[in-house]
């Protein structure tokens, strides 16, 4: 056994040193370390253990085939559709479950409104809320089903419950068999402004009296039938988005003569709906590397006048989609440039439909924004496998279908007309149309069910955009994905695990986007690294495409794939709300004992005079001493300390040295520093230690050790570090790239730490300069009022000029 | 100059929460206050207050806030007396907005009532979660609209406040 002695003042220990740290029985009732085994389903022949589909994974399917017109002066929408309903499962079904998710504006069967609650304290509302409430109550919403039938005409037993629909059949539809049904409804589409809808409806625009629609949630969709939760019956409430089969679409949207349609989908019928120009133009910018203008600007606003009162038909196909969204309005402007997949030899079109109020960013953004998350994505994902991806602009702030989206940041619209906008604006916009272009593929594509998972597909899309962020320019703010930023919130005694259903998640913004996408940031640049995290997360995209993954396929792939054992990783961020907090307590610096009395006796004998501090070891020393006046009382001891070596030590080691292998007198001759580090986990959640050690000369070097090293005891570890130089300090998560929630005890020694509160008020601080603010020379009221006069003028003719610009360059 | 939009929801998703962290400082003898807030809800609440017109550009938004966090957000002594926050600063990222402010700390104070009803006046679901923060020790709690006062101690009674008993 090497034993060590402690180079620490004061502290003369022998520390017994053992590599193991022991093992503290209390805590393993908690093993953080344990398999998920008791929260993961049991694997089966549908779902194997290592997160892929089983050899007999099945998934229901259901094709549409839809008549709708959009009704623009009483804005409805009325329907009929023919559905196929392929019963893929090996269970025969007597009923078939229907989602009437438009029932949820139905004030008298929504369980959205049923189910609002008030704060106990409530006192009283704002005038606005009392109105909306009062208006949410007395619109005449939901969908009206006026004709059920199954495929020979005779009517179909239904029962609505909520948002949900049941279609009783006459006969259960055996195993792999397949029915068809028709179904005739129409509902009124509410304004998206009025109720604040952050999905669908129109928004209206007094000044020419027209509107834009983007219309979803719009016909009745069969509910999902799955291996795992039979038909997932669980009522719309708002929050909680959608669970949906996939499908071939076919429909045909009936629309005012003048209004231009984009929906999901390829359009079938062009030369009936477009000009020979505008089908001129699409061939163009199907090769063009500039967004090209299908409807100019100029035509857009020609259309917004003529109001029409003829219908025009227009005709979509999409195959293999898993719902089916659209918009429609005389306003749009419409651009397209075409995206060559060099994955497949396929061309997507990228589009945007947006309104005058968009410009003039839009022309300039979205596009590009679609063409570039397609470019991204398929990289971390899968080739995209639709033939468009669409953003429109209107009423909503940002909602993701099929191959269309919709965003609503637009510029400021001032009185005289001219629109500007900020950096703000603009950033937000890129960002919106990425998310929700980028939803695409979490979970239109990889079809989790967002009605119990809102993580699945925000986390992951939010982690993915933040990547397509950094691919746009160089110092796009990293904003989502940064440590740093979620560990207020982690430390927050008020919070659910991310494994919390959809409509029971409090503070959403963190817990389902935020959190988890920090999670996979941390995973990706820290713990798994790039290339074992980009082949895990790719390879759970290929696994899932165009099926339904839930959360265990999700936690089994990443670590079928990588090799990589996160199970302890998804137990602490996804089931738990711990936070990160670990210190590192003390560094403590030993050598190692020699036995060679002649080495350790004058090691000794340094460190107790080292120890003679006290300015009375040394204060009397001038003072004449009685052994000086009485030599004769002086002996051995006086001559030699008690540090002296003895024949006798010197025997002992010499047997014990002739006793030794060479390696083992080689280990006690060894002069390295030996630094033991002490960490204690006050967060609860593990995380690996990553070092940054300066030595005494001045190099610095990285340590990274996995978190692992907590398998024994969570609570504290001690790290062993043999070195030939010396430490001069020690740094824990010098990056910041673990989301540890108080950085103070992650130094030693500590140090002063300015928070982001200093560094702000430093600022701020600085900002204000005093002095040279006297310094101003006195201005009068009419002073300003001139300068203002002065600066107005300059703004009006700027924008006159810059608006003029815009248009002729529409010209 | 910086011109502003806000026609349109800039926004991917409506979250309507806020975040303050306050951080009693015994050592540097401050309570540190940090409110975080989405950009865009500071945008529509601007909307609301000054109309539709007009240009937010970051001071806009800073005076703004200044008057309106005043009414909006409050702590007390548990003596009932407002300790009044001393402005420091307001940053705005596209995402989020900053909001720093402090106030001495009383020798032992261990107490604070809290009131805290941001953007609570624009949106109905809005809910604002408060940390207070001690020598590492978090508690926190979640502000609905109309929601009592509230008092986080790390000595005494933590509850809505005034306690009604």
């Amino acid at each position: 056994m090497i034993k060590l002695k402690s180079t620490l003042l004061g502290l003369f220990v022998c520390a017994v040193f053992s590599v193991s740290s022991h093992a503290q029985t209390q805590n393993q009732i908690n093993d953080k370390f344990r398999q998920l085994n008791e929260y993961l389903p049991t694997a089966n022949s549908y779902r194997t253990a290592s997160g892929a589909p089983g050899y007999a994974y099945w998934q229901q399917r259901a094709d549409y085939k839809i008549d709708v017109t959009l009704d623009d002066d009483k804005q409805t929408i009325t329907g009929k559709a023919t559905i196929k309903y392929y019963n893929n499962s090996p269970d025969p079904l007597k009923y078939i479950w229907m989602q009437m998710d438009q029932n949820r504006f139905d004030p008298k069967t929504s369980m959205d409104k049923k189910s609002e609650t008030m704060p106990k304290t409530t006192k009283g509302m704002t005038m606005e809320s009392f109105r909306k409430y009062v208006d949410e109550r007395t619109f005449d919403g939901g969908f009206k089903v006026t004709s059920l039938t199954d495929s020979n005409g005779s009517d179909l037993k239904n029962v609505v419950v909520g948002s949900m629909m049941r279609i009783d059949l006459p006969e259960p539809l055996a195993a792999g068999a397949i029915t068809e049904f028709n179904i005739s409804w129409w509902y009124n589409i509410p304004d998206a402004k009025k109720y604040k809808l952050s999905r669908q409806g129109y928004e209206f625009f007094p000044r020419d009296e027209n509107r834009i629609y983007e219309i979803a949630q719009w016909y009745p969709r069969v509910t999902a039938y799955s291996d795992y939760e039979g038909w997932h019956n669980k009522e719309y409430q708002g929050s909680g988005e959608f669970t949906l089969e996939f499908g071939d679409y076919d429909v045909a949207i009936t629309a005012p003569s003048d209004h231009i349609v984009a929906a999901t989908g390829e359009l079938q019928n062009s030369a009936d709906v477009l000009t020979q120009d505008q089908r001129d133009r699409l061939i163009e910018a199907r090769t063009a590397s500039v967004p090209v203008f299908i409807v100019t600007p100029k035509e857009a606003v020609e259309n917004e006048k003529s109001h029409s009162t003829q219908m025009k038909t227009w005709r979509f196909k999409a195959d293999n989609v898993r719902d089916f969204a659209f918009a429609s309005s005389r306003k749009f402007i419409w651009d397209a440039m075409g995206y060559y997949m060099s994955e497949n030899g396929e061309t997507v079109m990228a589009m945007s439909f947006y309104p005058m109020a968009g410009e003039p960013l839009w022309s300039d953004i979205s596009t590009h924004a679609v063409r570039h998350t397609l470019n991204v994505y398929n990289k971390y994902a899968l080739t995209y496998p639709y033939p468009v991806a669409i953003s429109v602009n209107g009423p909503i702030g940002g909602m993701e279908y099929p191959m269309i989206s919709f965003n609503g940041a637009r510029p400021t619209t001032h009185e005289d007309g001219t629109r500007t906008y900020s950096r703000r604006t603009k950033h937000g916009l890129i960002g919106v149309i990425i998310h929700e272009v980028g939803h695409n593929y979490y979970p239109m594509i990889i079809n989790s069910d967002e009605r119990q998972w809102t993580w699945m597909d925000e986390g992951m899309n939010t982690f993915v955009q933040n990547l397509a962020h950094q691919e746009w320019k160089d110092d796009y703010p990293l904003g989502r994905i940064d440590p740093r930023n979620i560990t207020g919130y982690m430390t927050s005694t008020n919070q659910v695990p991310i494994m919390s259903n959809a409509e029971s998640v409090i503070q959403k913004g963190n817990n389902a986007y935020a959190k988890p996408a920090t999670a996979f940031n941390i995973l990706r640049e820290s713990i798994m690294g790039h290339e074992l995290f980009d082949f895990a997360f790719r390879e759970y995209a290929q696994r899932w495409k165009f099926k339904r993954p839930t959360p265990a396929d999700f936690f089994r792939t990443m670590e079928d794939a990588s090799g990589v054992d996160l199970d302890w990783f998804w137990r602490g961020w996804f089931y738990t709300t711990d936070h990160v907090d670990i210190s590192l307590d003390n560094v403590r610096h030993f050598t190692i004992d020699t036995k060679d009395p002649e080495i350790e006796e004058a090691f000794k004998r340094k460190q107790e005079m080292e120890k003679r501090t006290h300015p009375s070891y040394f204060s009397n020393d001038d003072l004449p001493k009685r052994v000086d006046e009485f030599p004769g009382i002086k002996d051995f001891y006086n001559d030699h300390d008690e540090f002296t070596v003895t024949n006798k030590q010197r025997n002992e080691y010499n047997k014990l040295i002739a006793e030794l292998e060479p390696w083992q007198i080689d280990m006690l001759k060894d002069d390295s520093n030996i630094y033991l580090l002490d960490f204690t986990n006050i967060g609860g959640l593990l995380m690996p230690l990553y070092l940054e050690i300066v030595y005494t000369d001045g190099s610095i070097e990285e340590k990274r050790y996995p978190a692992e090293i907590w398998k024994q005891d969570y609570n504290q570890v001690t790290k062993m570090i043999v070195t030939d130089k010396e430490i001069a300090s020690v740094v824990l998560d010098p990056k910041y790239e673990t989301a540890d929630t108080d950085m103070f005890n992650n130094f030693f020694p500590r140090r002063i730490l300015e928070s982001r509160f200093d560094l702000v008020k430093e600022k701020a601080n600085q900002a204000r300069d005093m002095l040279k603010e006297n310094q101003e020379k006195p201005k009068s009221l009419d002073d300003y009022k001139k300068e203002k006069q002065k600066e107005d003028d300059k703004n009006k003719k700027l924008s006159e000029e810059n608006f003029k610009k815009l248009l002729d360059e529409y010209k | 100059m910086i011109t502003l939009c806000v026609a349109g929801n800039g926004h991917a998703h409506r979250f309507y929460a806020s975040f303050t962290q306050i951080e009693l400082q015994p050592t540097k003898g401050t309570i540190e206050v940090i409110h975080r807030i989405f950009t865009h809800d500071i945008e529509d609440l601007l909307m609301r207050y000054r109309g539709s017109d007009g240009e937010l550009s970051d001071e806009v938004i800073e005076s703004f806030l200044k008057d309106y966090i005043v009414q909006a957000f409050a702590i007390y002594s548990p003596d009932g007396n407002m300790i009044p926050l001393n402005w420091i600063a307001v940053e705005v990222t596209l995402d989020n907005i900053f909001v720093y402010q402090e106030a001495p700390l009383q020798e032992g104070q261990e107490t604070l009532i809290i009131a805290d009803r941001i953007l609570q006046d624009l949106f109905d679901d809005q809910s604002n979660t408060v940390n207070l923060k001690l020598d590492g020790k978090v508690k926190s709690h979640t502000f609905q609209k109309d929601s009592k006062m509230y008092q986080i101690s790390f000595n005494g009674r933590t509850g809505d406040y005034p306690f009604e008993n």
